[in-house]
C-alpha cells in the first residue's frame, strides 16, 4: 500500500521530464541577471532611498514641532509620518540581506503596538528601544499611538519624556533605514545581481519568497486578522494597522500597488518577463488582472477600513477572497514555474 | 529523507525547463480504496497507526469537571479547583483529577478569545453554589428540584454548569477538531513518512492530525455500535433519527482517514466538508430540541424549564465555533441570537422562547 502511492508520482514526473527535454533546446534560457539588476537598482535601492528621505523629513518636521509645540506643527508631523509610512509599504518586501541583518521589518513595521508598554517606557525611562522586548513599542505603529492618541498634544506640551521617546523612535527608524540603504550601496547590490540560481539561498529565490511572504502579510495581517479570518469570523479591530490615524486602507492599498509594481519589474525586467519567457503569458495576464481587481476593490471603499468592518463586512470578505485567490497564482503557479521552492512557513490559520 | 528530496528536485528541473503545466498526480489519479467499518488502521506491518490518547484525556478531564460542578448542587464548590482542572495544573488538575495526563490541558486548546471567559463562569458557579441550600427564584441564586433531579442556578436562572460544559465542548472539542486538526494548516503536513516508528508512532503527521480530530468527536472505534453517555457522540446519537448523523459522521471519519492512508487527498477534503456540516447541524438541532423541551416545561416545572433553557443557551453558544467557511450563521447573526436570551431567564416569555427557536430553525 505504501509503495504504490509513492511510486506513482515519481513515474509521472520522470515521464514528464523526458517528454519536455527536447523543447528546451529551442527555448532560449531566460537570463535572471538583468531581472535582478533592474529590481535591485531601480526598485529596491530607490525604495530605501525614499524611505530614508521620508524619515529624514519626518525627523526635521518633528524637531520643528519640538521648538513650536502647536497643533498646526503637530499636523505637519502627522503628514510627514503618513508619507514615511506609505514609503515603507514600498520597502518592506525586501527582508533579506541587509534588511534581514538589521531586522528592519520587525523594527519598523511591527503592529499593533503594546500601548501600555510605550507609556510605561516613557514613565519609567531606562528602556532600550532596540531590545527584543520593545519590538512592539517602536516603529511606525508606535507613532500612530504617540501622535494620534487623545491626549497627545497635552503630553507633547508638558511631558519631556514623551517628546524624547517620540524623537528616539523616529531617529531609530531613520538610522535603520540608512544602514540598510548603505549596505545595498556598498556591496550587496553586486552580490544580489550575481546570485541568479534557484537554490534556496540565492538572491532570486529570496526575492520570490519575500514577494510571496509580503503579499501574505498584507492579506493576513493588514486585512484577514482584523476582519476575523483567524478567529472564526469574530472581528478583531484592535489588530488593525494604524487604527488611531485610520490610514489602514491606504497602507494596504499602497502595499498591493507596490507588489504589483515589483511583479512587473516597474518599467523594466520583472517576474512577468520571466514568465513570458517560459511561455506562461496567461499566468502573467491573470496575476495582473487579479492585482488590478484587488486595487479596484479597495478604491471602491469610501470610508476607513474600520468603518467598513462595521458597516459592510461582507464587502471586506469579498476583498479577502480576491486576495486569497492571488496566492495560488503567485505562490504555487509562479514559484513552481520558476523552480523556486517556497521555504517560509505561513501562519495562515484559516 | 531521500523520498522527500527527490520528487522536489525532479519537479524543480521539470518545472523550470518545461512550459507545460504539471498536474499533481494525487489530485487526478482515479483511485478506489477500501474503507474499513471500524476506526482501526494499520501500516503494512500490522502496527496500529491510530493514536488519540490526548483527546481521550481531555474528554475525561471535562467529565470530571462536570462531576465536580454537579457537586455544587449540594455543596459549596471552589472556583480555583475548576481552574486547576481546566489548566491541568501539575498535570493532574492540581490533584483534582483521578488521573495524570502530562501536558494535556483544556484551557490552552480552547479558542483563544474565550480561554478566560470560562474562568469567569467558574467564579460565578462557585458563588452560586454558596446558595445550594436556598430555593432559586427570580433574582435569587439557588437550587430547584424536579422529581429526583436537582439543579443549581444563578440569580438569573442560568445553570452555569451547562454553559461551561457546552462551551468547552464547542470551544475545545469542536473547535480543535473542525478548525485546527481538519483545518488547512494541519491538513497540509507530511503524509509520506512515519513520525517515529522507534517510539511506536507508525502514523504520518497527516494521519495523526485526522485521528486527533476523530478523538475529539469522542466515540468508540465501533460507533454507533457503542454509544457514549457524554458529549458529542451522545448528542450525535440523539439527533440521529432526524439527521442520520451517526452514519454520516462515522462514515466520513473512516473514509477520510482511509483516503489519507491511500493519499487520495481530494476525497479527504470532501469528507472534511461533510464532517463540518454535520457536526454543526448536530449542535444546532440539539439546541432546538432543548428549546422545545424548555417550552414544554414553561409554567409547569421551573427546574426543568431553566435546566433545558440553559442547555439550549450553551448549545447555541457553541455554534460560534463552527468553521467560518461552512457555518450557516454569521458571527453578527449569532451575536443577535445570543442576545435574544436576554439577561435574565426568569423574565423570558413563551413568545420569546418561540422566537429563539424559530431564529435557529431559520438557519438550519
Amino acid at each position: 500500500m505504501l509503495s504504490i502511492k509513492r511510486i506513482l508520482p515519481f513515474t509521472l514526473l520522470v515521464v514528464g521530464l523526458i517528454g519536455c527535454k527536447k523543447k528546451k533546446e529551442d527555448q532560449e534560457e531566460f537570463q535572471k541577471g538583468p531581472l535582478l539588476e533592474n529590481v535591485g537598482s531601480n526598485i529596491i535601492i530607490p525604495s530605501y532611498q525614499n524611505l530614508y528621505a521620508k524619515l529624514t523629513q519626518l525627523e526635521s518636521t518633528y524637531q520643528a514641532f519640538q521648538l513650536d509645540l502647536t497643533e498646526p506643527k503637530l499636523s505637519d508631523v502627522k503628514l510627514a509620518w503618513r508619507e514615511a509610512y506609505l514609503s515603507w509599504q514600498d520597502a518592506f518586501t525586501f527582508e533579506f540581506g541587509p534588511a534581514m541583518n538589521s531586522g528592519l521589518r520587525t523594527a519598523v513595521g511591527t503592529f499593533p503596538s503594546d500601548t501600555t508598554k510605550i507609556m510605561s517606557n516613557i514613565t519609567n525611562g531606562g528602556y532600550v528601544l532596540g531590545a527584543v522586548t520593545n519590538i512592539d513599542a517602536v516603529g511606525f505603529s508606535s507613532l500612530d499611538f504617540l501622535l494620534y492618541r487623545e491626549n497627545a498634544m497635552n503630553d507633547f506640551t508638558f511631558n519631556a519624556a514623551y517628546r524624547n521617546y517620540t524623537l528616539e523612535v523616529i531617529q531609530k527608524m531613520k538610522s535603520e533605514a540608512q544602514a540598510t540603504l548603505s549596505a545595498w550601496n556598498n556591496g550587496y547590490l553586486a552580490t544580489f545581481k550575481a546570485s541568479t540560481g534557484t537554490e534556496s539561498t540565492s538572491a532570486f529565490s529570496l526575492l520570490v519568497n519575500e514577494f510571496n511572504k509580503s503579499y501574505e502579510i498584507c492579506k493576513n495581517a493588514k486585512l484577514g486578522i482584523p476582519i476575523g479570518k483567524q478567529s472564526l469570523g469574530i472581528q478583531r479591530p484592535e489588530y488593525l494597522e494604524a487604527r488611531k490615524s485610520a490610514i489602514s486602507l491606504e497602507l494596504l492599498r499602497q502595499s498591493i500597488v507596490s507588489l504589483k509594481n515589483l511583479f512587473n519589474g516597474g518599467s523594466g525586467v520583472g517576474f512577468d518577463d520571466y514568465l513570458n519567457a517560459l511561455e506562461r503569458q496567461s499566468l502573467v495576464t491573470s496575476i495582473n488582472a487579479q492585482f488590478s481587481a484587488i486595487i479596484a476593490h479597495i478604491d471602491g471603499i469610501s470610508g476607513t477600513l474600520e468603518q467598513e468592518m462595521n458597516g459592510n463586512p461582507a464587502n471586506l470578505d469579498a476583498l479577502y477572497t480576491k486576495m486569497q485567490g492571488l496566492v495560488v497564482s503567485i505562490k504555487t503557479d509562479m514559484a513552481s514555474a520558476f523552480g523556486v521552492l517556497i521555504t517560509y512557513q505561513d501562519n495562515d490559520g484559516d | 529523507m531521500k523520498a522527500i528530496v527527490l520528487p522536489v528536485a525532479l519537479g524543480a528541473i521539470l518545472l523550470s525547463s518545461c512550459k507545460k503545466d504539471v498536474v499533481t498526480p494525487t489530485s487526478t489519479t482515479p483511485f478506489s480504496f477500501p474503507t474499513p467499518t471500524t476506526y482501526v488502521f494499520q501500516d503494512a506491518n500490522g502496527n496500529s497507526t491510530v493514536d488519540y490518547s490526548g483527546q481521550i484525556a481531555r474528554i475525561n478531564q471535562l467529565r470530571e469537571m462536570v462531576a465536580y460542578m454537579v457537586s455544587g448542587r449540594t455543596n459549596v464548590i471552589n472556583a480555583q479547583v475548576l481552574k486547576d482542572m481546566y489548566a491541568n495544573t501539575n498535570d493532574n488538575g492540581n490533584g483534582n483529577f483521578s488521573f495524570t495526563a502530562v501536558g494535556k490541558q483544556l484551557k490552552n486548546k480552547c479558542f483563544s478569545l474565550d480561554q478566560n471567559l470560562y474562568e469567569l463562569y467558574m467564579d460565578s458557579i462557585a458563588i452560586a453554589s454558596q446558595s445550594f441550600a436556598v430555593t432559586a427564584s427570580n433574582g435569587v441564586a439557588g437550587v430547584l428540584t424536579s422529581g429526583t433531579s436537582t439543579y443549581l442556578f444563578n440569580k438569573n436562572g442560568l445553570e452555569i454548569q451547562e454553559f461551561i460544559e457546552k462551551g468547552i465542548m464547542g470551544g475545545v472539542f469542536m473547535h480543535q477538531a473542525l478548525n485546527e486538526y481538519l483545518g488547512s494548516g494541519k491538513q497540509s503536513v507530511d503524509n509520506t513518512v512515519a513520525v517515529d516508528p522507534a517510539a511506536g508512532k507508525y502514523y504520518t503527521a497527516l494521519e495523526h492530525h485526522w485521528d486527533e480530530a476523530f478523538g475529539y468527536f469522542g466515540v468508540d472505534v465501533t460507533y454507533p455500535s457503542v454509544i457514549p453517555t457524554y458529549f458529542w457522540g451522545k448528542y450525535c446519537n440523539v439527533q440521529d433519527p432526524t439527521l442520520g448523523c451517526n452514519k454520516k459522521m462515522m462514515d466520513n471519519f473512516l473514509r477520510g482517514r482511509s483516503a489519507i492512508a491511500y493519499n487520495v487527498l481530494n476525497e479527504r477534503t470532501k469528507c472534511i466538508e461533510e464532517i463540518r456540516n454535520t457536526w454543526e447541524d448536530i449542535c444546532a438541532y440539539q439546541a432546538m430540541k432543548y428549546m422545545t423541551s424548555a417550552m414544554n416545561y414553561f409554567g409547569t416545572d421551573n427546574a426543568k424549564y431553566l435546566h433545558n433553557l440553559s442547555e439550549a443557551y450553551g448549545m447555541v453558544w457553541a455554534l460560534r465555533y463552527a468553521p467560518e467557511s461552512t457555518r450557516n450563521i454569521s458571527q453578527s447573526e449569532h451575536a443577535a441570537l445570543m442576545a435574544m436570551f436576554g439577561q435574565n431567564f426568569w423574565n423570558l416569555t413563551i413568545n420569546d422562547l418561540a422566537a429563539i427557536k424559530n431564529a435557529i430553525d431559520a438557519k438550519y
